[in-house]
């Protein structure tokens, strides 16, 4: 990784799911550069955290709180979202309930956040929003059915959303991660038969042979809010060691 | 204030350098520190950007089309930096403005041999050093390598087959390079000049090409491309490979 000092010095910036995984690698890589950075997740950093504001993404009060937080102290230059859960399970096997809470975290609650930092970024015309995707966004993954169906309608809607912001000046794109060592994928690689041997079957199907870190997802996180994407929008940059190359 | 310096020691050669989105990449590549090396068919403008770097660089004629002058090219570079870590496979031309009625075999076969098979000969004369020194490729293909668009008839094509040439070699060299491209818009360079008849008024056509662009609705700066190539090219994009990123302010997302 290469900090590039000052990149967003002075910027504000909030990361809804922010206390753990790439979320947190992204507090940390942004306020390396400069911004000033507030933590929006349901539970409180490890160690806790000065910016942190309390919150659940399937409440549109509680997102629209989180962004009012921020617009008391200044204006927001930049919302990125973290925030999904896995829902592993093939369409016959998925019951309702599964399917409409991955739906509710990471599509509708990707949804709450955009509306949310559109209405203070448009009237500025300036912003910069990243979500994270997957790249079971991209291409269709056996026994995903609700979290490829999630994230594709993220990388869609990010599409129709950056279409829509475009003439106010502001910028939605996402990055489509491959398997990145975080909390989320240890307790899937735990819940498997036999763990071990999970973790090196996704080791041994990566083109590159390894899984992503999530600073590695924060860098180019960092990229696509920055002005160095100035002429980026509506992308879903795939950071997957060449998964969905193939 | 610190400056970044992505690119600190580093070896780069960057092809169609001469004017563009090539010299804005120079530049920029070699702003973060690395040492680059200026290639394009015209010799004199290739010196001419090497001159404007602020790291000292190069600047070396090269016809990317040419097996001989590949290897004569890329061969000078090793001898005077020691090897190659970053290509930048930049060199373009529009080739002819015609449907496919209308496009004469010639024209088609320059554009493929400079566009695609540039960037073929190019990354094979690299290869070597670049596997040794798990560099990375960043060739610039075209948002028109994903959608159809009229009078494209060769550059299309040969922007589409870059795209793809970057997938393969990605998974061939995956562990040990990586290899992405920048798929730009409309951008404000002497090619997209080239292609304007005599008699066009330059602002006015360019202005109206710019509404392609939901973002922005102009045309993009040759140092705004310049800045994807940077990240591509840099260890930010660590886990990125075989990668295709639209640089189009929306104009393929509609």
């Amino acid at each position: 990784m290469s900090i590039v000092a000052g990149r967003f010095a002075g910027r504000a910036v909030i990361v809804v799911g922010g206390a753990s995984g790439i979320g947190a690698a992204t507090v940390s890589r942004l306020r390396a550069e400069g911004a000033r950075v507030w933590i929006a997740d349901r539970v409180e950093p490890d160690g806790g955290d000065t910016l942190f504001i309390r919150g659940d993404i399937t409440s549109s009060d509680d997102v629209d709180r989180a962004i009012e937080t921020v617009e008391a102290t200044a204006p927001l230059d930049v919302l990125v979202n973290c925030a999904g859960l896995p829902a592993p399970g093939t369409a016959a096997e998925t019951d309702d309930p599964t399917w409409q809470r991955l739906i509710d975290v990471n599509l509708s609650g990707a949804f709450r956040a955009t509306r949310a930092a559109l209405r203070v970024m448009q009237p500025r015309r300036s912003g910069s929003i990243v979500h994270v995707a997957s790249d079971a966004g991209l291409v269709g993954m056996a026994g995903q059915a609700a979290y490829c169906a999630g994230k594709g309608g993220l990388v869609h809607f990010v599409r129709a959303a950056a279409l829509d912001a475009a003439p106010h000046g502001v910028r939605i794109n996402c990055v489509a991660p491959c398997f990145v060592d975080t909390p989320m994928m240890r307790a899937w690689i735990a819940g498997q038969a036999d763990p071990v041997a999970a973790r090196a079957d996704i080791d041994a199907e990566q083109p590159i042979g390894r899984v992503g870190q999530p600073e590695e997802i924060a860098a180019a996180i960092a990229f696509l809010a920055s002005h160095e994407a100035n002429f980026v929008t509506g992308v879903a940059l795939p950071v997957d060691g060449g998964v969905t190359a193939r | 204030m610190t400056i970044a310096q992505r690119l600190a020691g580093r070896i780069a050669i960057v092809t169609g350098a001469g004017a563009g989105i090539g010299r804005a990449i120079a530049v920029r590549l070699s702003q973060e520190g690395a040492f680059v090396a200026c290639c394009d068919i015209d010799a004199a403008a290739a010196a001419e950007t090497a001159a404007m770097l602020p790291v000292a660089g190069i600047g070396i004629a090269c016809d990317v089309a040419n097996e001989a002058s590949v290897a004569a090219a890329v061969e000078a570079v090793a001898d005077r930096a020691g090897g190659i870590d970053l290509l930048v496979n930049n060199a373009g031309i529009a080739g002819p403005q015609e449907p496919a009625l209308t496009t004469p075999l010639d024209g088609w076969q320059r554009t493929l041999a400079v566009n695609l098979t540039g960037t073929f000969l190019m990354s094979r004369a690299c290869l070597p050093s670049l596997i040794e020194r798990r560099g990375a490729i960043v060739n610039v293909a075209s948002a028109l390598a994903l959608v159809g668009w009229t009078d494209e008839c060769a550059y299309g094509p040969s922007k589409a087959g870059v795209v793809q040439l970057t997938k393969g070699m990605a998974m061939d060299y995956a562990g040990r390079i990586r290899v992405n491209c920048v798929c730009p818009g409309a951008v404000r360079t002497p090619m997209l000049e080239s292609t304007l008849p005599a008699d066009a008024d330059v602002e006015a056509t360019f202005a109206e090409y710019g509404k392609i662009h939901p973002l922005h609705q102009r045309l993009a700066w040759p140092e705004e491309i310049a800045d994807v190539v940077l990240f591509l090219g840099s260890d930010d994009a660590s886990l990125i490979t075989g990668v295709a990123l639209l640089a189009d302010a929306g104009f393929t997302a509609g």
